[in-house]
């Protein structure tokens, strides 16, 4: 059975069945559909034995699809698509039950969404997962620009443009490399197994990693091309936030490990020290944005560049333990940030307001609520024994052995990440209730749910980190490195 | 009983604290107590059965492997807990002590305000002796830092426990990022250390030992290095200088808290991480050096400022940062069952005293000394127990501090200057003075809340009465202690077949075992108490009658004692070296780059699109868009150029 073409399919379906559906069913459809893909993925991954010799231990495909290019649907899901690919199963369900935008629409394109989502990340064909990469954005996109704030229009615009600017290099990279391909062989073809047969010879290969990291960096938000970030996150609707920071984001530093660093190894390691600065870079500026920001949404969207920027370091340092790091952390990010922006929108949507200075005394008022952001916030700041430390620890420990100064901009980031977000706890929650914070109410089970979710697995993914189920696909992402390095060094 | 019960030493304590959580605020103030304390009273059995398990065979090792935790690469985290005497006997000091405590607690938080939060309180303290046991026991230094972490986390829990007050929450923040600073040192540590073994990399604290005992070659120009980042790291949780700040601060929790957190255990943290890595320490003279002068200067420094406040507890916790500089300077000098010895009589004497002074402000429901005194008349039992303990932290002979703090000034005094880096230069001896001045600062600043609060005539008003039993039960079960906790080790001038801490401790600290010195560790341990006694004779005459001004110990010299008196003012420095200095790069720096960095290179370049004439359309011609796009243009010429070049 195909069990990867269906979960990718599952979420379009659904969203063809909420726009065909009257509206009073709508909400329903569109989070029966998400659920049913997380059994699906759950299923996937019940299914899933990183035991099985070579990369991908499930598969779909391939199929050819558009014969005369050479392309195929072809699906396949290692361990580090299928930890991304459970968050986006997860994320969608707790975004579309929490979103308040009226009407159908918004739910069919978040699930329309999901489905490129997916397919981005299980995608085995480069051609397949260009066309996935371009297509998930766009339904969020427009959920922004006609659902989001005051600001939307801006917001989508700015979205749009940094994305093209990633976009067209990043076609001309994938072009260029199916030329290749075809030039080398005679066969076109763009699966990821023949590209890799056929390396592209070392005087362009910098030019084609450059148009595929260009593209990753716009989309994970690495400084300084993150300028499409705070204006969309403070804008945008909270599903369309939530599939946004969690899921989205991601892809970039997908890209990395599925694409990127496995075509064109020497140009990865040539550009490391780029990444690895950009990445400290990162760390450091998102930090201090997150530390001055009056607004909570903004605080969270420069929290998730600060650790999207860890990351990138991990994957600009390439050790295996980095690289297993960044991925874990990648995954992970989604439900921390998720579960924030959640909270956050609790609050805006029960008084108007968001001010880091609006509340205070909430620990008193709403305990419930309290718990749950203490909570979060502990795991976003990687606290051991919570969800987001063994990605931290992985990367800055890999990192030291590569670049010890961008290890000392991570390990500064955990500092400053207590900073920031201990200030954000310690003003909404600690203190004496202002005005706004006495007429609020605690939360009640149905917001609750999603949020309890969330934090369950904030906990158990503490306890029990699926670390080793990422690590196979890292190590030979991590083996290329190395197998590179070595040939180049005599 | 099955090795496997290792697993409970923490896990009792976690499984109160989740029960807890879980009733909230079902549970009745009497059931979370019961809870807590029960848990504790479990744990310290476990405890005491282990440390007899391992004591059998002197030096037996139990370890359980639950497997790994996480792995990638070489760095490898894996659940194991291991107990050998010396890990032992800590877990059965944190375990009775918290016990201890969290019965004493029952009496402490029954304010009415208290009752329904008291959940609260109890899952806290208990989270907190899980995480405690769990560091003491961890065998993977990943693990370790679980606890580490976690006994951060609780602290800055119970500190803000009354977090509505704005002061109290703001303590809570100070003390958990303050010591962040030191856990991102330890992290670098372990990176560093990872790095540094190679192939042969493990986090695993007995085979990193043996690894590096094969060949300390592996960490030959890292090892100053290593030692350093685990000293930075050490003075976070252990409030040394530098991040010593945190520290007086946090007294505004409850009193329970600053006994069991403050002064007996989370605060030893920091030299346990440095007595378990003792042969990482001992790889490099000059991070032994570093190790023992900090302590030293901590000693001497939080000494100095113990003299002037007013407030009891804050005396209290500034004596703690000076004793661990005591404890630290054992480490550096290589005493390593020394320091241990004090950090166990220490936690003893240290609880006692902060216990006794709760009591005292659960009776009078403030903590001024000012508006204290003659309270040895209505409250006796308190009385006679901060006594026992004043005289076991200022070195009474035959009291447990006695013994300990002779053992590390003396070891300081054989110390040999080139095992500490310092070449020729007679450092040791230097550092043993400053000790000595220390411990005479002690018997000053203890004897000084000592006459204020217990005798003269009582400064305040309404009539405090003797606590309750349950108050005073745990008082003086740790007298007790406090008295008699030098049995531990006694030295062998006393002539008595003695030593046992380190027959049974010693060998799992390394360094070499302490020379026993006869007369003149004799001499020094003596004379030290007869000049002690000189001051607490001076003081008394001083503060007796005094019955407003507390401040006279400084009246010879003003400036001084408001330059002391206001903690030295390093709050202010670091404030305006560390702290204004990186939120004005975040504001007016970074922030304003962000806001206006694109804009501006958007007007330049604006116009030059226009002349091209290239981008027409009419969303493309206002002013934003075009930012951005030449925003993007920017970076990505940014990043190709980049990626060309390198």
């Amino acid at each position: 059975m195909p069990v990867l073409t269906i979960l990718v399919g599952l979420p379009a379906l659904g969203a063809l069945l909420v726009a065909l559906l009257p509206k009073r069913l709508a909400r329903p459809a569109a989070l029966g559909a998400s659920l049913a893909t997380l059994g699906l993925a759950l299923a996937a991954w019940a299914r899933f034995d990183p035991t099985v010799p070579g990369a991908f231990a499930l598969q779909d495909g391939p199929w050819p699809w558009i014969r005369d290019l050479g392309v195929s649907w072809a699906l396949g899901l290692d361990g580090v698509g299928l930890v991304l690919v459970l968050v986006t199963a997860v994320l969608v369900p707790t975004a579309l039950a929490s979103d308040r935008t009226p009407g159908r629409a918004p739910a069919a394109l978040l699930l329309l969404c999901e489905s490129a989502v997916l397919g981005c990340f299980t995608a085995l064909d480069l051609v397949l997962f260009y066309a996935f990469f371009e297509a998930m954005l766009l339904p969020v996109l427009l959920v922004l620009a006609l659902w989001g704030g005051p600001g939307r229009l801006r917001a989508a615009v700015r979205v749009l443009l940094y994305t093209l600017a990633g976009s067209l290099p990043l076609l001309a990279a994938v072009a260029a490399t199916w030329v290749h391909h075809r030039s080398a062989t005679g066969v076109p073809s763009a699966l990821l197994a023949d590209l890799l047969a056929t390396p592209v010879p070392t005087s362009w290969a910098p030019w084609l990693f450059a148009g595929f990291a260009l593209a990753f960096a716009v989309k994970s938000a690495a400084v300084p091309l993150h300028g499409w970030l705070p204006d969309a996150y403070a804008e945008a609707p909270v599903g369309a936030l939530v599939v946004l920071a969690g899921l989205l984001a991601k892809a970039g530093l997908f890209g990395f490990l599925r694409w990127a660093l496995p075509l064109f190894p020497e140009a990865a390691i040539r550009a490391g020290p780029v990444l690895l600065a950009l990445g400290a870079l990162g760390v450091i500026y998102g930090g201090l944005m997150a530390w001055v920001q009056q607004d909570l949404k903004r605080v969270v969207a420069w929290t998730s560049v600060s650790h999207l920027a860890l990351c990138l370091v991990g994957i600009g340092a390439g050790t295996p333990d980095a690289l297993a790091g960044s991925a874990w952390l990648a995954a992970v990010h989604g439900l921390y940030v998720g579960a924030l922006f959640l909270l956050v929108d609790l609050l805006e949507a029960r008084s108007g307001r968001r001010g880091v200075d609006d509340f205070g005394g909430l620990g008193a008022m709403l305990p419930r609520f309290s718990f749950l952001l203490g909570l979060t916030v502990l795991a976003a700041i990687a606290v051991p024994g919570l969800a987001g430390f063994p990605g931290e620890i992985l990367v800055i420990i890999g990192t030291w052995r590569v670049a010890p100064v961008a290890a000392v901009a991570g390990a500064s980031g955990a500092v400053l990440g207590a900073v920031y977000l201990l200030r954000v706890l310690e003003k909404v929650c600690f203190g004496r209730p202002s005005e706004t914070a006495r007429v609020l109410v605690d939360l009640r089970p149905a917001p609750t749910l999603p949020l309890a979710v969330l934090g369950l697995l904030l906990v158990g993914l503490g306890v029990r980190p699926l670390v080793n189920v990422v690590t196979p696909a890292t190590d030979r992402v991590a083996a290329a490195l190395e197998t590179a390095r070595t040939v180049e060094a005599p | 009983m099955d090795v496997a019960l290792l697993w409970t030493l923490p896990g009792l304590p976690l499984f109160g604290a989740i029960v807890l959580a879980i009733a909230g605020r079902r549970a009745s103030p009497a059931f979370a107590a019961s809870m807590a304390g029960g848990t504790a009273l479990g744990a310290l059995g476990v405890a005491i059965w282990t440390l007899a398990a391992t004591l059998r065979g002197m030096g037996a090792r139990l370890a359980v492997d639950l497997g790994t935790w996480f792995a990638a690469g070489p760095t490898r985290a894996s659940a194991v807990l291991a107990a050998d005497p010396l890990t032992a006997s800590m877990a059965v000091m944190v375990a009775g002590v918290g016990f201890l405590i969290l019965l004493f607690s029952a009496g402490y938080m029954d304010a009415p305000e208290d009752r329904p939060g008291s959940w609260r309180f109890y899952a806290c303290m208990d989270l907190f002796l899980g995480s405690m046991l769990l560091l003491v026991l961890a065998d993977d230094l990943l693990l370790l830092f679980v606890g580490w972490e976690g006994v951060g986390v609780c602290s800055w829990l119970l500190i803000g426990y009354w977090f509505q007050d704005p002061v109290h929450a703001a303590a809570a923040r100070k003390a958990f990022v303050v010591n962040r600073v030191g856990d991102a040192a330890l992290l670098l540590a372990l990176a560093l250390l990872v790095g540094a073994l190679g192939p042969r990399a493990t986090l695993r604290i007995p085979e990193m030992q043996a690894v590096l005992a094969e060949d300390p070659s592996l960490l030959a120009g890292s090892a100053t290095a290593a030692g350093l980042l685990l000293l930075f790291a050490a003075t976070g949780k252990s409030a040394q200088i530098p991040l010593y700040t945190w520290l007086p601060d946090a007294m505004v929790g409850p009193t329970p808290v600053s006994a069991l957190i403050h002064a007996a255990t989370m605060v030893t943290a920091g030299a346990w991480l440095l007595l378990r890595l003792h042969f990482v320490l001992a790889l490099s003279p000059v991070a032994l050096g570093a190790v023992a002068v900090v302590g030293a200067a901590s000693a001497l420094w939080a000494g100095l400022l113990a003299i002037f406040p007013h407030d009891l507890k804050r005396v209290l916790a500034y004596s703690t940062i000076s004793q661990l500089g005591l404890l630290f300077l054992g480490i550096g000098v290589g005493a390593g069952t020394a320091a241990y010895f004090h950090l166990l009589t220490h936690a003893f004497f240290k609880a006692l005293l902060f216990l006794a002074a709760g009591s005292v402000v659960h009776a009078l429901h403030h903590q001024d000394v000012r508006r204290m005194g003659g309270l040895a008349r209505r409250m006796p039992w308190t009385t006679a127990a901060f006594l026992v303990g004043f005289l076991a932290i200022v070195g009474f002979p035959g009291f447990s501090g006695f013994f300990s703090k002779d053992a590390v000034l003396f070891a300081a005094l054989a110390a040999r200057p080139t095992d500490i880096g310092a070449g020729t230069f007679p450092l040791p001896v230097l550092l043993c003075m400053v000790g000595f001045v220390a411990a005479l600062l002690t018997a000053l600043y203890m004897s000084r809340i000592l006459f204020l609060v217990f005798f003269g005539r009582y400064r305040g008003e309404g009539r405090p009465r003797e606590s309750r039993p349950v108050l005073v039960v745990p008082l003086l079960v740790l007298s007790a202690l406090a008295l008699f906790g030098g049995l531990l080790d006694l030295p062998a001038w006393i002539g008595v077949d003695s030593g046992w801490l380190t027959r049974a401790a010693g060998p799992h600290l390394g360094g070499t075992p302490p020379a026993h010195g006869g007369a003149v560790e004799a001499a020094l341990g003596l004379g030290l108490a007869l000049a002690s006694l000189a001051v607490v004779a001076w003081a008394g005459r001083r503060w007796v009658d005094r019955q407003d001004s507390t401040d006279s110990v400084g009246s010879a010299l003003p400036g001084t004692a408001r330059f002391l008196a206001a903690g030295g003012r390093v709050d202010g420095m670091y404030d305006a070296l560390v702290v204004r200095p990186l939120r004005g790069l975040a504001r007016s720096g970074v922030a304003r780059l962000e806001a206006s960095g694109v804009q501006r290179a958007g007007r330049a370049a604006a116009a030059l699109l226009e002349a091209a004439g290239a981008w027409n359309g009419r969303v493309l011609q206002r002013g934003p868009v075009q930012d951005y796009a030449l925003g993007i243009a920017l970076g990505a010429a940014f990043l190709l150029l980049l990626a060309a070049v390198s």
